[in-house]
């Protein structure tokens, strides 16, 4: 079955918590903002699930429960199996286990906006989780936070953090995360993180597409990207064997009202691996095919453009992680 | 009936701790109102523009004084939970300092939906920033019957 990408919003706040929206005003706002679905991830709290999946129900949208565990060393948003852990209890000597229980019982969990000011201005809002390279009880990195994603330079830091923990072996769906407390955007462009599933997308096929790798963050571009290689066609986030193979690959622009509003247009596609990056111009609606020699841990692929006046990076894809 | 009634001082040395503070509801009941305030809020100390500067310089970014004080005031940050005889009643986290909530069948947001019960309860104060060489914690609950 064919897979496809649909956009999703993964991090979110509401009364519940610190958030400034009831939960019905949050499924309103992932409706305008043209979201098949979003997550609830209140911090320390669950209280709000019960109500923001009956409204999304009634609206059509695809609800995530979860969590934002935030605690003194770092926030992690837990999708999926929002109850198994007490969030008191995760601390660095404890947090892959936590993470580990998480994902036993069916759920996900990712490191929250990793390079976020920390104490004494956001206690925990960076990642001091101490874990070196050992990642690989998570499953989703947040290389995007906020709005406004690429005038971030937290930002920058955390997607090459993301590229540093894959080249080491961990295997981690990039996804963005709002972090939303308000219904309005200040004028300023969000991004979304669009998930790959196989059918209508549910709330369990969607944790295991980000399980899968199967995402990419973007600001008003959709990707259409495969990787062939002796007969075999591989999705993003797939291990591939290295040696020669085709990338295919093309860019198109998102929802006109959301391209129109913030200046969307696509300049080209960047590779990057360890060795280095090379950047093909392709324009909004072509579509590339690009032979290449498969090495090293991953091949990562980006979309450049422009957004908000800027030149800049439009999409961030989960690598294809390349085995040797 | 008043089941809780306890106040602590925390320093900064106090950061980063969840710290309980158990008491007993005698009876069942239809709602328990806690009663939840710190003070100070804010932290008024001289240095923290240099705690912004300095907290910028270690995940490697650049601030200027002006950019440091964009982001006052500092503020001590300390957040409530509450447990039952059967676990995690609900967390209110959020940067109030003086709230009531509410834990009944229609609880305030944050507690998930109970009916107080007799039995052993624990109030949890989890210090998230201590800046303020002394910050107050008064906590107390009233059992409606």
């Amino acid at each position: 079955m064919k897979t496809t990408f649909y956009p999703f919003e993964l991090h979110c706040h509401t009364v519940h918590s610190d958030g400034k929206m009831p939960p019905d005003t949050l499924i309103e706002a992932a409706v305008r903002d043209g979201l098949t679905g979003v997550a609830l991830t209140d911090h320390n709290a669950v209280s709000g699930l019960d109500e923001a999946e009956r409204i999304a129900g009634r609206k059509g949208v695809v609800f995530l429960r979860g969590i934002e565990w935030t605690t003194f060393y770092g926030h992690i948003t837990v999708l999926g199996a929002e109850s198994v852990v007490d969030w008191r209890s995760v601390n660095p000597d404890s947090v892959v286990e936590c993470v580990r229980n998480v994902r036993a019982s069916g759920g996900i969990a990712g490191i929250a906006h990793p390079y976020r000011i920390g104490y004494p201005i956001c206690t925990g809002g960076s990642d001091d989780w101490g874990l070196g390279n050992d990642y690989g009880a998570f499953s989703h990195y947040e290389v995007w936070s906020y709005l406004s994603p690429q005038k971030n330079p937290t930002n920058r830091m955390a997607k090459n953090r993301y590229y540093e923990l894959i080249a080491a072996g961990n295997r981690l769906a990039c996804v963005y995360g709002r972090d939303r407390h308000t219904d309005y955007d200040e004028g300023k462009a969000y991004a979304v993180t669009f998930v790959g599933v196989e059918g209508a997308p549910d709330a369990r096929s969607v944790y295991q597409a980000i399980a899968r790798g199967r995402t990419y963050v973007s600001t008003g571009v959709t990707v259409d990207l495969a990787l062939e290689r002796e007969g075999a066609t591989y999705e993003i986030g797939s291990e591939v064997p290295c040696g020669e193979c085709r990338l295919r690959i093309g860019a198109s622009l998102w929802r006109k009202a959301y391209t129109d509003r913030f200046g969307v247009s696509i300049d080209g596609v960047r590779l990057l691996t360890e060795e280095g990056e090379r950047f093909f111009p392709i324009k909004a609606g072509e579509r590339e095919e690009i032979p290449l020699s498969l090495s090293g841990r991953y091949l990562g692929v980006e979309v450049e453009g422009t957004i908000e006046g800027e030149r800049g990076t439009l999409a961030v894809v989960t690598p294809f992680f390349v085995k040797s | 009936m008043i089941v809780l009634d306890e106040t602590l001082t925390l320093s900064p040395s106090d950061t980063a701790k969840h710290i309980a503070i158990p008491f007993s509801l005698p009876a069942d009941g239809t709602e328990l109102r806690i009663r939840y305030r710190y003070t100070p809020k804010r932290y008024e100390g001289e240095d923290a523009v240099d705690q912004v500067v300095a907290c910028y310089g270690r995940y490697g970014l650049d601030c200027t004084e002006a950019e440091a004080r964009k982001e006052l005031p500092l503020n001590n940050l300390i957040t409530l939970s509450l447990d039952g005889p059967h676990g995690w009643i609900g967390t209110a986290h959020r940067h109030l300092n003086d709230a009531v909530y509410c834990i009944s069948q229609t609880p305030d947001p944050g507690f998930m939906p109970y009916r107080p019960r007799k039995g052993d309860y624990r109030a949890v104060v989890s210090t998230h920033a201590v800046l303020s060489d002394c910050v107050t914690v008064g906590i107390e609950g009233e059992l409606i019957l």
